[in-house]
C-alpha cells in the first residue's frame, strides 16, 4: 500500500532517487504526483458525497487516495504546468492552472491527515528572506548586515557605510532565469529610477572562499563545504564539495531555525569568514541536495530516505474528525 | 536570458561559460542508468535556490 506521496514537478531527479531508496532500503512505496502535469491527466477527484475517492493522479498514470497516505513530501508545486493546446485563450489557460493547483492543495488539505515535509504554508512563509534573517539572528547566528529597500537614498547611504561596495541580490527566484548575487558599487547606484523600480536585498560582503551547504533533515544535520573563488558558487566551474563536521552549537542553531520556521527540513547556505566564523545567508525550505551527493559522494539520498522512513514511523495520522 | 532592464545592470545572470560538472554528469548516469529518465533539476539549477520556487504563472 502506498503510504508516501511526493508532490513535485514531472521528471524530478530528487523524487526518482528518493523513491528508489525508499523502495529498496525500506520497502516503502512512494507515489510521485507531478504538480505541473495535472491538466488532462485525469484522476484528480474530491467529493463530500459517498462514492468518489479523494484521489490525485500519479506520474505513472495511476491514482492515489490521499486518505490512505501517512506522509507527503511537499517538494515543488509550481513550475510551468502544461495545458492542452486546445485551450487557446490566455485567461482560460491561467484559470486551468489555478484551478488544478487549488484542487491539488484542497484535496490534500481536506483529506490528508499525516505528516508533511514540510507544511505547505510554513514552506511558503519560510521562503521570505527578511523573515529568515530575523529568525537566524534571533537564535544567535551571525547574519550579514542587510538592507532591503527601493529607496535610492537609503541604498546609497547603506553602500557608502559599507565601504562603497555591497552585494545585491533578489528577494525571490525566477523560473528559467538564473539570478545570481553580484557586487554593486556606489558609482553604479546613480540612477534613482533603477533603484526604485524594485525592492532589492543589499548586504555587506562576507569575505572568503568557503561556503557551507547544510542539510537539516529532522534532527539530522549533514554539512558540505563548497570551495569556490566565485561570489556565487551555483554556476561556478571551480566548485569543490566535501563533507564537513559542524560545531554542535551551529547544528543546534540550524535545527532551531528549522523548527521556528515550522519546517521539517531545510537546506542552508552559509559562508565561512577567513577567521573560520560561519555566517548565515539563507535557507531553502525545499532546496536541492543531491548535487552535493554527486559532487562529494555523501550519501544524502539514502539519508533523506532514512529521514522519511523515521517520520513515517512517527506519523500521527489520525482518523477523520467526528462531527 | 530575459532582459530585466533596468535591474539587469545590477545583477550578473548568465550561464555563459558554465559547464555542468563532469563528476555530476557521471553520478547522474549511475543513478538513472544510460536508458533512464533524463534527470531534471527543476528550473535548471542544481541548487534550487534560484529556481523560482514561488513562480506561479503558467
Amino acid at each position: 500500500m502506498t503510504r508516501v506521496a511526493i508532490v513535485t514537478l514531472a521528471g524530478d531527479l530528487h523524487a526518482y532517487v528518493i523513491s528508489k531508496h525508499l523502495r529498496e532500503a525500506h520497502d516503502i512505496d512512494a507515489a510521485i504526483i507531478a504538480s505541473d502535469r495535472l491538466s488532462a491527466a485525469g484522476g484528480l477527484t474530491w467529493s463530500n458525497v459517498d462514492g468518489p475517492g479523494h484521489t490525485l493522479p500519479t506520474e505513472e498514470g495511476g491514482t492515489v487516495d490521499v486518505r490512505g497516505l501517512d506522509l507527503v513530501w511537499w517538494r515543488r508545486c509550481h513550475g510551468r504546468p502544461t495545458v492542452p493546446d486546445a485551450v487557446t485563450d490566455t485567461q482560460l489557460r491561467k484559470l486551468v492552472v489555478k484551478d488544478n493547483r487549488a484542487a491539488l492543495r484542497g484535496t490534500l488539505m481536506a483529506g490528508f491527515s499525516g505528516t508533511w515535509i514540510s507544511d505547505p504554508y510554513a514552506t511558503e512563509r519560510a521562503q521570505n528572506k527578511l523573515l529568515q534573517l530575523s529568525v537566524a539572528s534571533a537564535v544567535g547566528l551571525t547574519v550579514p548586515r542587510t538592507l532591503v529597500s527601493s529607496d535610492p537614498t537609503d541604498v546609497r547611504d547603506f553602500t557608502r557605510a559599507h565601504g562603497g561596495t555591497v552585494i545585491a541580490k533578489t528577494l525571490t527566484g525566477l523560473l528559467g532565469t538564473s539570478l545570481q548575487a553580484g557586487r554593486v558599487t556606489l558609482d553604479s547606484l546613480d540612477d534613482d529610477a533603477e533603484i526604485s523600480v524594485s525592492a532589492t536585498v543589499y548586504q555587506e560582503e562576507v569575505p572568503g572562499t568557503d561556503h557551507l551547504r547544510v542539510m537539516v533533515f529532522g534532527d539530522a544535520v549533514h554539512a558540505a563545504r563548497i570551495s569556490s573563488a566565485e561570489l556565487d558558487w551555483r554556476l561556478a566551474n571551480d566548485m569543490v564539495v566535501e563533507p564537513v563536521e559542524l560545531e554542535p552549537r551551529l547544528s543546534d542553531a540550524l535545527r532551531d531555525v528549522t523548527r521556528r520556521l515550522g519546517l521539517r527540513m531545510g537546506v542552508y547556505d552559509l559562508k565561512v569568514r577567513p577567521d573560520g566564523h560561519p555566517v548565515f545567508l539563507e535557507v531553502n525550505p525545499q532546496g536541492q541536495f543531491l548535487f552535493v551527493e554527486g559532487m562529494s559522494d555523501m550519501p544524502l539520498g539514502a539519508a533523506f530516505a532514512d529521514f522519511v522512513a523515521a517520520e513515517l514511523a512517527l506519523s500521527p495520522r489520525s482518523p477523520a474528525p467526528a462531527l | 536570458m530575459k532582459d530585466l532592464s533596468p535591474m539587469s545592470a545590477r545583477f550578473t545572470r548568465s550561464h555563459e561559460g558554465y559547464v555542468h560538472p563532469p563528476r555530476l554528469d557521471a553520478w547522474e548516469q549511475t543513478v538513472v542508468g544510460p536508458d533512464g529518465l533524463r534527470p531534471s533539476w527543476p528550473g535548471g539549477s542544481i541548487s534550487g535556490s534560484d529556481d523560482g520556487w514561488d513562480d506561479c504563472d503558467e
